[in-house]
């Protein structure tokens, strides 16, 4: 952990050290022991190095490809989150998400400068660079806004020139050629933004029938974006029989024309074209980062099987390698003959012969260090092996911890026939008792039944099932969106009031904005049950649909048209100011 | 095994056993006809309508052409003999094929000590049996589990598959109505299927049929065996072979009916000792429903099979009132139009009563009207079972399984109970996810050895190098010879990824060899293309030149959904520009969560249906934002086919506009049935709890197509067996698989090919056409 002062880096007792690194590569960061996860990787130089973004360590390593040594590590930033190269090759852009922060670093082949910081906008997960080097957009995710950074003026000059508000919380970004127009994807439910950079405004914001976008990248010949994400039926249910057989979640590659994608009244699915990954007996859980060969090959890495897939032209799954554990993200090298894919959790990078289809090499990023409980679960939450054949990890449903957003039919209210939302996991271990009829006591009980029975794997040994408790309860739950808006604190405070006044703290009572016990709130689901544990309140603004089944696309449809136990007839700014109170929880 | 590759079997049984007749006089007048006057026509009549379920049941158990003539004779000459003697039903098919069935097991018993004879004599090694032997091995097993069925069930059987009767003729045939014969036709398949499965022939139905094909030239009854067999049974002149009055004797002197009827059912309750099932202990709704979704014969769960020596061996046997007391608060609660309770309690007692021979009480409604609660059920069971008196009491359980079969019988919209087994096998069935090494298995009876008759298409002993006709002759180590076939293929099971290790040999070979297989699902198609590619691999092109291509559903599965995407990726290398999906002959175990799922991957965004259910409560099945085969004008076949998760999915593609429909009107009426597991593992029961509702409300149940387009019996047989035939791996040599003409499919094509070239879907045409 690197704390910072004023912007300015202070490598933790370790300046000293960076200065001479900055002369000099050094590998005294990889040699010391750490959990790195790697998240993001760029090329530079042709195919000579290769920069990691490692995202627990805050640290970028430099790989020399022809040795395939670790050329140096150098301790950036705290949580980095994504990688860019400017086109001149001259400069790495990584964001921190945990310090919400833009690094600029300067390079000099296999050296780096001092980062220079620009505050963006808070929790940023992803960052594009212009074609011309001129500009980078940056995604916040809770924030849900996109940081338009000037890089023209050099190192002095840089400066954030623009903030975009988003529909919802970004992850994954795409500028499309052109550089007018960038696409923008959910974190968590299967929407696509189109953002007009000129005009500095959303031009579109779609549905795209799926979740969990990891995967964002042009075909071959340009005409096509590609996508990868997961599909959750609402009509299955999470029996043996639905996994098997892939009915209840599919781990898909998508292509979209990009005719369709620019056009904002467009049909987005006309002629786009749905590839399943995996098969029978061999789910393809999570699908993450995509790349394409001037060939039309495809390279997906599976993050939640720990394989990546090498697909010809038009096909969507074809040969799979196993990798390290949860690969993530990949780059090819500009002739196409390497895919260099960051193993997240194993800590190594994959360096795979295209032509041979092989591993030619797994390279350690530095000196491993012995993960913890909580990083021990972390690693059981997105490992879809914990299901029948590999179909859905924990990741599937609980994006990042969080909720897909979309309906699932599971064992969990008792029948199947009653599919209900996905419940965030965030802030999970203070909203006790679980389930949506409360019935879960123990969160260890509900995250045994959820492997067994949900994803229809084999029991959990007593130390998975610790250290998956221990993951998810280092959860915490996601600021509101209000807290990234210049809010009005009366407002709030009259929301607050009318909260208390209309009984809403009943069974949302504070602090966790939940209760312990079940209610009937007018609603009941299809096998009759009427009785429902209320969900938290805490960071509600970043959930929804609302209710069991989703009924309510937003809060303001939960306050106004379903008019959720509202005692009496709220007032127009009765209704703003509960809601600016929601929004900041 | 599914009930569609149940049928399958029986309906190239069938093929192999001959045509049909058209000759309507019942059986019974037939005899009287020819007992009064011996007219020969009559009998000549009834050996044609019958000669080649006869002839099939020699031939299959003997093969060997004398034996088997002898044995025919020797049928037609008893039933000639005992024509005014016997009190004849209206069909004598069943009595026809006991009395051959008998006849070929005494033929082959005989057989057996005169080859061992004259082994003893000669000293010659036996030829060595091929695989091609095999087949008959099986045919051998579902004539003994077609015997060991009740009359009831195994009649309609007889007469609709290997007669080939319509249930029309076959319902006026045994004087039943045409619903009391479909229900029992499908009980009777679904006992059947289950008793294969125990024998180990889980899912063998679609390769047997291609064994069977090969040999159906040879099963025609012989030319001149007909008219020989009439004149023996006419004319006491006729000089007979010793063997043919050895046989007739000894039905006639040592084989009274009665007796064949006693022996049956002994057989029918030993060979249920295996089941196990009982339908007994509480029942807890809610819990495991299974929604399905069927015309009345659609699901066709068996009768519970019990288990008479558990039942004897425990001390404290399961209370009949309590499961029947389930069972009715489970109608109270969640039937659609639950009947009086007391209706049912009486119509259980009646039947406990009949099949005890004891006249019902006369107050017996009375009585019934007074029980409410499980305890006054209780007294009232006890208050009226039979006393022990003149007649034989038949067995406890026997009566108990008419109480809950009798209450049942009376619940509206055809409920079925299930016992525990049936219900797995259903389950692994709707799942297609059998695990296994995937063979069909049957006895060698010479070497007294486990043989594989052929290994399936996608199983892990097809891969691992089994080969058709390997004897097998170790499984882990165990000597396999003499042993049990069921001890076998408990030896064979075993949970999935488990491996199990067999040394096999081909009957010829010298030389042994050892497979380590890996137990795993074995999972079988429910759709097929045009033409076979290869074993593995299909054509789909009916058009080649248009790019149409053609797609059968042979029924709807947990898997299909799977199966259509993977096609529709072959459809898009092929650059299908449209499609065919073909929904005749398909049939399945009705479940509505397939339906839904199909229906699903078929359509994008549209409400499919609705599930109005018990208390008005009103379900929407919505499909969401993707769906297979986009932007491919579609085209679908239909027939009268009656399940009911079928018609929903066509109900679906009709009313959404996705797809037109051509062919003839379906069957099914939209009643929707819940399978209520019941705790403790003890089996299930179906109850009418819904109706599905047709999101155009100007359509109604059944399915009717767009495109109206009739076809004559012979065209509709022969598209049939076409559809059947699809789901033999490897067709036999010479075999032909080209389309038979077909004007419901040539329309299909007709329509795409129109909407192809104007560039609309198909449905335009139908409206600016017409109702063709």
């Amino acid at each position: 952990m690197n704390p910072r002062n004023g912007g300015v880096v202070t490598v933790s007792g370790l300046l000293a050290l960076l200065v001479c690194w900055a002369a000099a590569p050094t590998n005294a960061d990889n040699q010391r022991p750490q959990l790195r996860r790697p998240i993001a990787l760029v090329l530079a130089d042709g195919d000579t190095r290769l920069f990691v973004a490692n995202q627990r360590s805050g640290s970028i390593s430099v790989i020399d490809t022809k040795s395939r040594q670790i050329a140096a590590e150098v301790s950036v930033g705290r949580k980095l989150a994504a990688l860019a190269l400017t086109p001149d090759g001259t400069r790495l852009l990584a964001v921190d998400e945990e310090a919400g922060e833009l690094l600029v670093l300067r390079r000099h082949g296999l050296r780096l400068e001092t980062p220079v910081p620009i505050k963006v906008n808070p929790g940023p997960v992803s960052v594009q660079v212009a074609a011309d080097g001129s500009r980078c957009y940056v995604a916040s995710l809770w924030a849900r806004r996109l940081t338009v950074v000037d890089l023209a003026a050099g190192t002095s000059g840089l400066h954030v020139v623009q903030t975009i508000a988003l529909p919802f919380p970004p992850r994954l970004q795409l500028l499309l050629p052109g550089a007018s127009r960038l696409v923008v994807a959910s974190s968590f439910a299967g929407r696509l933004a189109v953002v007009d950079l000129a005009r500095g405004e959303v031009e579109s914001d779609r549905a795209l029938p799926g979740h969990n976008i990891r995967g964002l990248a042009l075909s071959a010949d340009g005409s096509r974006l590609l996508v990868t994400h997961q599909v959750l039926n609402r009509l299955a249910t999470t029996s043996r029989d639905d996994i098997h057989w892939g009915n209840l979640m599919n781990n898909c590659l998508r292509e979209l024309p990009l005719a369709n994608v620019r056009d904002p009244r467009a049909d987005l699915l006309k002629d786009s074209r749905l590839h399943y990954l995996g098969d029978v007996d061999r789910g393809a859980g999570d699908p993450a980062g995509v790349a394409t060969t001037r060939a039309g090959r495809v390279i997906l890495a599976l993050a939640g099987v720990g394989e990546v897939a090498i697909g010809g032209p038009g096909e969507g799954g074809g040969d799979r390698l196993a990798v390290g554990s949860r690969p993530t993200a990949l780059t090819l090298s500009p002739d196409d003959r390497w895919a260099y894919v960051a193993n997240t959790f194993a800590d190594t990078i994959s360096v795979i012969d295209l032509g041979k289809k092989q591993v030619a090499a797994e390279v350690a990023l530095g000196q491993p260090a012995e993960p913890g409980r909580a990083d021990r679960g972390e690693q059981l939450f997105y490992n879809a092996r914990l299901s029948h054949d590999g179909w859905l990890s924990c990741q599937s449903c609980h994006t990042d911890g969080h909720s897909n957003g979309l309906l699932a039919d599971t064992l969990s209210d008792g029948s199947y026939g009653t599919p209900k939302r996905v419940l965030s996991l965030l802030g999970v271990k203070d909203t006790g008792p679980w389930a949506w009829n409360g019935r879960v006591k123990e969160l260890e009980t509900q995250i045994r039944s959820s492997v067994q029975t949900t994803m229809q794997g084999r029991p959990l040994t007593a130390e998975q099932a610790g250290d998956l408790l221990a993951y998810l309860q280092t959860l915490t739950p996601p600021p509101g969106q209000g807290r990234f808006r210049a809010s009005d604190a009366k407002a709030r405070e009259r929301g607050r009031e009318v909260f208390h006044r209309q009984a809403c703290d009943n069974c949302h009572a504070p602090p966790t904005y939940t209760s312990t016990r079940t209610f009937d709130v007018g609603l009941s689901d299809e096998a009759g049950n009427q009785l429902f544990n209320p969900p938290s309140l805490r960071g509600v603004s970043q959930g929804g649909p609302y209710f069991h089944d989703g009924r309510a696309a937003t809060l303001a449809d939960v306050l106004g048209r379903e008019r959720h136990q509202l005692k009496h007839e709220l007032t127009a700014s009765e209704r703003a100011d509960l809601l600016a109170f929601l929004e900041d929880l | 095994m599914a009930s569609g590759q149940l049928q399958t079997i029986l309906w190239h049984v069938h093929r192999l056993v001959g045509g049909q007749e058209a000759g309507e006089a019942p059986d019974r007048q037939l005899l009287d006809r020819f007992a009064a006057g011996r007219d020969p026509s009559a009998l000549a009549v009834l050996v044609k309508r019958h000669g080649p379920l006869v002839w099939g049941v020699c031939w299959r158990a003997l093969r060997h052409v004398q034996d088997a003539e002898d044995c025919f004779q020797a049928t037609f000459l008893v039933l000639a003999r005992k024509a005014a003697s016997v009190a004849w039903r209206e069909s004598v098919a069943n009595w026809l094929y006991e009395v051959a069935s008998r006849l070929a097991a005494e033929t082959r018993t005989r057989n057996a000590r005169r080859r061992a004879q004259e082994r003893q004599v000669l000293v010659l090694p036996e030829k060595a049996r091929g695989p091609e032997s095999s087949p008959w091995e099986l045919c051998a097993i579902l004539d003994e589990e077609l015997h060991r069925l009740p009359a009831k069930y195994r009649t309609p059987l007889l007469l609709c598959y290997l007669e080939g009767r319509t249930a029309n003729q076959a319902a006026r045939q045994l004087g039943w109505s045409v619903r009391t014969l479909e229900r029992r036709l499908a009980q009777g398949r679904q006992r059947l299927r289950a008793r294969l499965t125990r024998r180990g022939l889980t899912l063998s139905g679609v390769l047997l049929t291609a064994a069977l094909s090969r040999e159906a030239a040879q099963a025609a009854v012989p030319a001149g065996l007909a008219t020989a067999t009439l004149k023996a049974a006419t004319s006491l002149m006729t000089e007979l072979s010793p063997a043919v009055t050895a046989l007739v004797e000894s039905v006639s002197k040592g084989m009274p009916m009665t007796k064949l009827k006693l022996l049956t059912v002994v057989i029918v309750l030993l060979s249920a000792t295996t089941g196990g099932g009982l339908l007994l202990g509480s029942v807890t709704p809610r819990t495991g429903e299974t929604p399905s979704l069927s015309a009345p014969t659609a699901v066709d769960p068996p009768a519970p099979v019990r288990n008479p020596a558990a039942r004897d061996r425990d001390a404290t046997p399961p209370d009949l009132a309590h499961s029947a007391w389930a069972i009715l608060e489970l109608v109270r609660e969640n039937h659609l139009k639950p009947p009086p309770r007391h209706e049912l309690i009486v119509r259980a007692a009646q039947a406990l009563l009949k099949t005890a021979q004891v006249k019902p009480p006369t107050d017996l409604a009375d009585r019934a009207a007074d029980v409410g609660s499980e305890q006054q059920l209780r007294t009232f069971v006890l208050a009226i079972w039979p006393r022990p008196g003149a007649a034989p009491m038949p067995p406890k359980a026997k009566l108990e399984t008419a109480f809950l079969e009798g209450l049942c019988d009376g619940i509206p919209g055809e409920s079925r109970l299930f016992s525990a087994e049936a219900l797995k096998i259903e389950e692994q069935v709707s799942g297609n996810r059998y695990v296994g090494i995937g063979i069909m298995l049957a006895v060698n009876k010479e070497e007294k050895r486990p043989q594989i008759v052929l290994p399936f298409r996608r199983g892990t002993a097809r891969k691992g190098g089994a080969k058709p006709g390997d004897l097998i002759l170790e499984v882990d180590g165990k000597a396999t010879q003499g042993v049990e076939l069921e001890k076998v293929v408990g030896w064979l099971r075993g949970a999935e990824g488990t491996s199990v290790t067999i040394v096999v040999k081909q009957p010829a070979a010298a030389t042994t060899r050892t497979l380590k297989l890996t137990r795993a699902v074995t999972p079988f198609d429910s759709v097929f293309g045009y033409r076979r590619a290869s074993a593995d691999s299909w054509n789909y092109l009916a058009d080649p030149e248009a790019r149409v291509a053609y797609v059968w559903l042979d029924s709807l599965k947990s898997s299909t959904l799977q199966e259509l995407r993977q096609i529709e990726r072959r459809l898009q290398a092929d650059k299908v520009r449209a499609l065919v999906l073909d929904f005749r002959f398909s049939e399945g175990e009705g479940h509505l969560h397939h339906a839904a799922l199909v229906a699903d991957g078929l359509l994008d965004s549209a409400l499919m249906w609705r599930v109005r259910s018990t208390g008005d409560k009103v379900k929407e099945y919505r499909a969401s934002g993707d769906c297979l085969f986009r932007g491919l004008p579609l085209a679908v076949l239909v027939n009268g086919i009656r399940d009911g998760a079928q018609g929903a999915v066509l109900g679906a593609l009709q009313d959404t506009h996705r797809a037109v429909l051509v062919g003839e009107p379906a069957k099914g009426d939209g009643s929707v049935r819940t399978l209520f597991t019941l705790p403790d593992q003890q089996g299930g029961v179906t109850l009418l709890t819904g109706r599905l509702e047709r999101t155009d409300p100007s359509h109604h149940w059944p399915v009717q197509p767009d495109y109206l387009v009739p076809v004559t019996d012979a065209q509709r047989a022969a598209v049939q067996k076409w559809l059947k035939d699809k789901q033999v791996p490897e067709l036999p040599a010479g075999a032909d698989d080209r389309p038979p003409p077909d004007p419901q499919l040539a329309k299909a094509l007709d329509l795409l090919r129109e909407a192809l070239k104007k560039n609309s879907p198909p449905r335009a045409a139908a409206q600016a056409g017409g109702k063709g």
